[in-house]
Parts: structure tokens; sequence; C-alpha cells
């Protein structure tokens, strides 16, 4: 009972971290469901004592790199997650749509750090066993995220601040 | 004014990855320091927009085939996971055993997956109670050592487990993958079984014992020097813990007289 409620959790974070990797919601799923294939065929193989979670979470994104290199040109449809969610006001939502936008533009291996720590609210440890990557490596891409991530959601201010100025010259 | 603290400690700090004594001294920084605050809270705030961007509420349910891999998953994992008995029964072993390393109770509160080896001690145990053979008699200690000593390549003793109830029984060989296990058997006056199993394998964390219920037995296993000791019995995981620590402390001090 316990273990079954565990896997659903695990689901459900898969689903979230695919979404971020693919940005599309039949991509993540399509992932989501050859990493679970994966890990049924491959159950005895979990390493004794460790959880399950950064195992599944390794599966994923190692079937996620290796796809991408092999459909590098293909770019399924963008997908945001935020129009899923109606209860938001229009700001929000704009907000939202805003630093979603802004993710997406990071490289990959940021947007993975980022995600697996600040949405997921992984341990750097964790993430770094999933990502197989030391810690200081995981530190520096989630600063830079993070830096990279803060000042493109400053930018259009600055961008429509000057445009406006370029106006009014005239 | 504080040190300043490096780039990563402030990430670290954000994340709830720093000890209270470098979060203190972080925090004194931040208090002097404007700037670095704001931009904290910047990073603080797009973390937060990033969780909302991807809360669940409407998160469409996943597809059938997900759903019935993701139980099948569950029931494999499920097969071969231990359930941790009271992290504080465990706390006290590990404080316990000399060396004791940090142990993954704490992480793993559910459940994790027992080591291959110890499934095997616990199949083992399992054959055993259904067919109540040993292949070296107690009466033939001296055999069953030199036998056992044989096969798996490193020093054996069978342990005196009197004080916690048990008399020995004796003993088999049995053939693994990787080489021969040994499983020693003892009875207590209720003519309860307990297997002491013992394999040429360093698959488990060493210096720690971890204490598990799997199925209906109750499991301790740890690993000593070359070999990966487990310790199965359908008893008190109290009175298992004693053995463990009688069996793990007898291996440390070297084969009795």
């Amino acid at each position: 009972m316990g273990d079954a409620a565990e896997i659903t959790a695990h689901v459900r974070s898969l689903r979230r971290y695919a979404l971020q990797l693919t940005r599309s919601r039949d991509a993540a799923d399509d992932l989501v469901q050859e990493c679970l294939a994966r890990a049924l065929a491959n159950a005895s193989t979990l390493k004794p004592g460790l959880p399950v979670r950064p195992w599944l979470f390794r599966i994923l994104h190692n079937l996620h790199v290796s796809e991408q290199r092999k459909l590098r040109l293909r770019r399924a449809t963008l997908l945001d997650p935020a129009e899923e969610r109606v209860p938001a006001s229009q700001d929000e939502r704009l907000e939202l749509r805003a630093v979603l936008d802004a993710v997406a533009r990071l490289p990959d291996d940021q947007r993975s750090v980022l995600h697996l720590v600040a949405v997921e609210g992984m341990s750097y440890q964790e993430a770094s066993r999933i990502l197989e990557i030391p810690i200081g490596t995981l530190m520096s891409r989630l600063a830079r995220g993070r830096e990279t991530l803060r000042r493109s959601l400053q930018q259009p201010r600055a961008a429509r601040l000057q445009v406006v100025g370029g106006c009014d010259a005239r | 004014m504080p040190d300043e603290p490096t780039e990563t400690d402030l990430h670290r700090w954000l994340d709830g990855e720093l000890g209270p004594a470098d979060a203190a001294r972080v925090e004194a920084f931040l208090a002097a320091d404007e700037p670095t605050r704001a931009r904290l809270a910047e990073y603080a705030r797009n973390d937060q927009l990033l969780r909302s961007a991807f809360a669940t509420e409407d998160e469409p349910e996943p597809s059938h085939a997900i759903d019935d891999l993701g139980r099948r998953l569950s029931a494999r994992l499920g097969r071969g996971r231990g359930r941790p008995v009271a992290s504080l029964l465990a706390a006290s072993l590990t404080a316990f055993v000399a060396g004791a390393a940090s142990y993954p109770f704490l992480e793993a509160q559910l459940s994790w997956r027992v080591p291959p080896v110890v499934e095997a001690a616990v199949r083992a145990h399992d054959v055993l109670e259904a067919t109540s053979r040993v292949e070296v008699p107690a009466s033939a200690r001296a055999e069953l050592i030199e036998r056992l000593e044989r096969h798996l390549g490193a020093d054996v003793f069978v342990p005196d487990l009197a004080v916690v109830g048990f008399r020995l029984v004796g003993g088999r060989l049995l053939v693994a993958d990787e080489g021969a296990h040994a499983q020693i058997v003892y009875e207590d006056d209720q003519g309860s079984r307990l297997s002491v199993y013992l394999a040429g394998v360093s698959t488990i964390e060493e210096g720690e014992i971890t204490l598990v219920e799997v199925e209906d037995l109750t499991a301790g296993y740890w690993q000593g020097g070359t070999l990966a000791y487990s310790v199965i019995a359908d008893i008190d995981p109290e009175i298992l813990r004693q053995v463990a620590i009688e069996v793990s402390a007898a291996a440390e001090n070297g084969p009795e007289g």
C-alpha cells in the first residue's frame, strides 16, 4: 500500500520534470512511460539501500538526453503549463508565463538543476546523483541558472522603457 | 562587517543546505547587505513562481499505460523491499557498533529495497523452516567451521548465542552466483529458528547494522570485513537486535574458544 502511494507520488514528480524537459505534454508522458518501462525491466538493478526516487529520475533524465541527441532538430509544440491553471488572475498568468518562457531559454543543464532543486525541492546531493554530476558543478549551474533567469525577467521592463523613451524623443 | 559568503554559500543558504553555524554567518552578512538580500529575494520569488507554474491541481490524469506501469513497478519493487523497524532501535544499534556510518534510515522513511544478499538469506531461512535440514550438525562444530571457511575463503566463526537464548543446531553451504554462502542455524527453547547468513560479497555499506521487517520475518544485516552478515528470525525486533549485536561483536573480537 505504502509502495503504491510512493510510486504514484514519484510518477507525478516525473511527469512535472518530463514536462520541464520536453515542454510538451505528449512528449513528457511518452518519456515517463518509457522511463517506467525501463525501470520495470531493470528493477533488479536498483542498488541496495538506495531510495527509488533518484533512481527513477536518473532513468528519465538519461532517456531524455539520449532522445535529445537523436532528435536535436525536432521541437515538439510548445506547451505552457501555466495555461492549464485556470484560477490564476491575468497578472499572475502573465508572470507565470514570463518565468516559464525565461526558464525555457536556459541551457538544458541549468534548467534541469533548477527544476530538481526549486520545483521538486530535492537536496543538492539527490539532484547531483540523478544528473550524475559533482555537487560543485550542480551548484555553479544552479547559481548561473538563477542569475540568468533573474536578469531575463528584468529585461522586458527595461526594453519597454527604452522603446517608450525612443518614441518620446521623436 | 561579517565575512562575505561565497556565491555558492548564498544558494546553499537559500536551499537549506547550510548547517546552523554557516547559515547564521550568511544571515549576518545579509542583514548588512541590502543589494544581495534583494537579489536573493528575487531568486526565491522566481523559484516560487516556477513552483506555481507547475502546481499540480489541474494536471491531467496519467494515461492508462502510465498507471499500469506504475502499478506493476510498485508491485515489483515491493516484493524485495523491507520495512524499517522503529528508527530508535536502529539508532541504538548504530550507536553500539563502533565505526557505525551514517545510515539511510532518516532519508528513506518509507521503505527501501533490501540488498539481494539479504533476500537470499530470507529465502534460505524460509527453506530451512520448510525442510528443517542442516548438513553439518552442532556436534561437528569444528568440521562445520572448517568447511565454511574453505568455501567462503574467509575466517568464519560460529558464535555462542546462549546469552540471548539460542543454541546451535548446525549449518549448511549454499551455492550463489558469486560463490558459496553459509547458513548457520540456531534454535531457542520454543523451537523457533534463527539463521546467521554469511556471504563473501561487499554489497552492504560498511559498519552499519540495519534492522528491517521482510514479509513475516525480522532481519538485521551489515557488512563485516569481506563478509556480508544477515541475521533472520521470526522474533521480536528487540531480541533480533541483541542477536545482531552479539554476532557482530563476536566477529570483531575474533573467534572465541
